[in-house]
């Protein structure tokens, strides 16, 4: 794949501006809850932000009553969610990558209600937050693995249904559940069905398959890709159950997901 | 639940291996195929149907090199001949007379065929099959089981990626025994197709095996007949196994094309395709060639095999020995409420669980069995040889009651 936004095909394009809005609404209310400065900001009063872009599925957050809800691909939002007070309106796919990307650019703030304010106030630093949270050693382990897992599974979720490319191998994959979990950290549901990924919160019980981290730490090394999967496998970091072929073939799509994490903004390869 | 300190030189061994070679170990033997922690990675030596992984651990052996051991491994029958044929060179400039030794006796053996020529592994083998099929037929399109494994080349649907779609464009797949479903596709695609690709009996990983229906060879035959296609039997696990003249004898079939390979020499590097009349005089003018494809051992081997699996009783002997497997494994399981079911022709079987169709019980079971001294793989079919006897069985037997009781209490 094309490594330079700029000149990533327009599929490509929209495909990894959905994964950003996808892992960006949900790190946000991860580091919301996270963060105790950030969820007073988020509290200050009730608000409802959208994402979009056009020909492109909105993503949202919603904060009430102490409560950060994210969604996006398209999902409604989720029950008991406040119209939107602020659209956060991109010009395209290529603009809304970028700029979620740290690339620089801004989009238009639409403003319907009175929680706008408080959601831009709210949004601009726990977008900037959750970056410098990876980046930081003293974010504890089960919270790098937990934001690095969501964002994994979101942009799964996103690539699945908007890259064509997918489409043949995922023919091949048996649809069902799994359950990814990392002891003490996180653990996330996800249900394949056609070309369709959805999260699946709480994960299920009784999983077609499960990934299993032996800890935070062999979470993150695989989900930052400084460990193969399949080299974290043989040495036992992370285990594998279940219906072997649903978990391998959703792999396949983390590898493609990899591919457009690596692409840059500015004509130089991240 | 792993076993790091009883495979610790393995998972050494992996580390380094995962430096300098992609996935440390790749295809079909990468742990993620196994159970990862629980299997051995690496094996040292085997004799017979016992083989001692890189930790010294001692193992009952039912994957027999995926189906290569037929008579043992390290067996003096065979690889006597074979190191005496390599002290006088193995890969020379022209075929040794070996090479029509072993034709003659293939041809002669095998039920229907009338010429043979000889390869590395199977994928060379139906790939050439699938070649000789489109040059025959001057048709493009290939017919297989969904789910059924020719081999590990892109046409065959082995690697799905979208970059080689294209390799795999012309190929196209049905229900295994669902004859309305054949008959469907070849009336869709009437003209296009050159032949249909068949394994004696259905053996995908991950699922139970499947027998023929009474009337799918008939049915491939008659299809292929009006069609004009090829019917190629890709008997490159069953090879030997399943009837001394050929798999396709046990369930009626009339193929044009044979692909053999795996037990044919007992683990040396020899496959086989072999065809009828009808398709000497296309691979009379097909450039078939490889730089080790004449290699003059293996086909040593090969004749010295087939002598060895006579001797040592042959199909009837793996039969009762893998019927005596099925039998015990199914009642251990039942003693203590597991629906343990062996599916597959006796010599090759395959457990799985009734009340689990996503494999967890059958990877439970796999590495209790492995941490009691039996390598018995959890996703891919297994393999009887002629080096076990009935102690052997019985001992797998004794270990696997002592395994699903472990399991049936949470204890393994």
């Amino acid at each position: 794949m094309e490594k330079n936004l700029d000149r990533l095909s327009r599929a490509d394009a929209a495909t990894l501006a959905r994964v950003r809005f996808a892992t960006t609404v949900r790190l946000v209310a991860l580091a919301a809850e996270a963060e105790p400065g950030l969820r007073a900001k988020a509290s200050a009063r009730p608000f409802s932000l959208v994402l979009s872009a056009p020909g492109l599925p909105s993503a949202g957050i919603c904060s009430r009553r102490g409560a950060i809800t994210s969604w996006a691909g398209g999902a409604k939002a989720p029950a008991g969610a406040l119209p939107p007070s602020l659209v956060l309106r991109f010009t395209s796919s290529r603009a809304a990558a970028r700029t979620l990307g740290g690339g620089g650019g801004a989009p238009l703030p639409l403003f319907f209600g009175p929680g706008a304010v408080s959601a831009l106030a709210f949004f601009r630093p726990a977008a900037a937050r959750v970056p410098a949270m990876l980046r930081d050693p003293a974010t504890e382990a089960a919270l790098k693995a937990r934001l690095l897992g969501e964002a994994a599974m979101r942009g799964l979720a996103e690539v699945a249904v908007s890259d064509a490319s997918l489409a043949e191998r995922l023919a091949h994959v048996p649809d069902g559940s799994v359950a990814v979990e990392a002891a003490g950290a996180f653990s996330i549901g996800i249900a394949k069905s056609g070309r369709r990924i959805e999260i699946l919160d709480p994960a299920p019980a009784t999983p077609s398959a499960r990934l299993t981290f032996r800890d935070a730490a062999g979470a993150i090394a695989v989900f930052t890709g400084s460990r193969a999967a399949v080299v974290a496998l043989g040495a036992g970091e992370v285990a594998v159950g279940g219906l072997l072929p649903l978990v391998q073939g959703l792999f396949a799509v983390l590898d493609r997901l990899g591919e457009y994490m690596a692409v840059g903004n500015e004509g130089v390869a991240r | 639940m792993s076993d790091t300190g009883r495979l610790s030189r393995s998972l050494e061994i992996f580390e380094r291996a995962a430096k300098v070679i992609p996935g440390g170990i790749y295809g079909s033997k990468a742990p993620g195929f196994l159970v990862p922690g629980s299997y051995p990675y690496y094996i040292e030596s085997a004799k017979g149907c016992r083989m001692r992984d890189a930790d010294g651990n001692e193992y009952i052996d039912y994957l027999c090199g995926y189906g290569s051991q037929i008579v043992g491994y390290g067996n003096e029958r065979v690889d006597g001949p074979a190191c005496e044929r390599a002290s006088r060179g193995d890969l020379l400039d022209q075929p040794a007379p070996v090479m029509v030794d072993l034709a003659e006796r293939l041809v002669g053996g095998v039920e229907g065929a009338s010429w043979a020529v000889f390869m590395k592994n199977g994928t060379d083998a139906t790939t050439l099959a699938y070649s000789l099929a489109r040059v025959r037929t001057e048709k493009p399109i290939a017919i297989m089981a969904s789910g059924a494994y020719h081999g590990a080349a892109n046409w065959c649907g082995a690697n799905p990626f979208a970059a080689l779609a294209a390799d795999s464009a012309s190929v196209l797949s049905f229900r295994y025994n669902d004859l309305a479903g054949l008959e469907r596709l070849f009336a869709e695609k009437r003209g296009r197709i050159a032949c249909l690709f068949l394994t004696p009996y259905h053996h995908p990983t991950f699922r139970p095996q499947e027998m023929p229906d009474p009337a799918l060879y008939e049915t491939a035959r008659r299809l292929c007949d009006s069609e004009g296609a090829l019917l190629v039997m890709d008997d490159i696990r069953g090879n030997f196994r399943l009837h001394p003249r050929g798999s396709h004898v046990r369930f009626g079939a009339k193929p044009d094309l044979w692909c053999m390979g795996k037990a044919m020499a007992n683990g040396y590097p020899i496959s086989a395709l072999l065809g009828g009349d009808g398709t000497r005089g296309t691979a009379n003018s097909f450039f078939i060639t490889g730089t080790y494809w004449m290699s003059a051992v293996p086909m040593v081997a090969a004749m010295a095999t087939m002598d060895e699996m006579e001797r040592l009783g042959g199909v009837p002997r793996l039969e009762r020995l893998g019927l005596l497997l099925k039998e015990g494994l199914e009642s251990a399981g039942k003693e203590v409420g597991f629906g343990a079911r062996v599916s597959g022709p006796p010599a090759i079987p395959f457990l799985t669980f009734d009340e689990d169709p996503d494999l967890y019980l059958n990877q439970r079971f796999g590495a209790a069995m492995a941490r009691r001294g039996v390598f018995m793989h959890p996703h891919h079919n297994w393999f009887i040889s002629l080096a076990h006897d009935e102690d052997d069985i019985a001992q797998t037997i004794g270990r696997s009651r002592e395994a699903f009781a472990a399991m049936a209490s949470g204890a393994e």
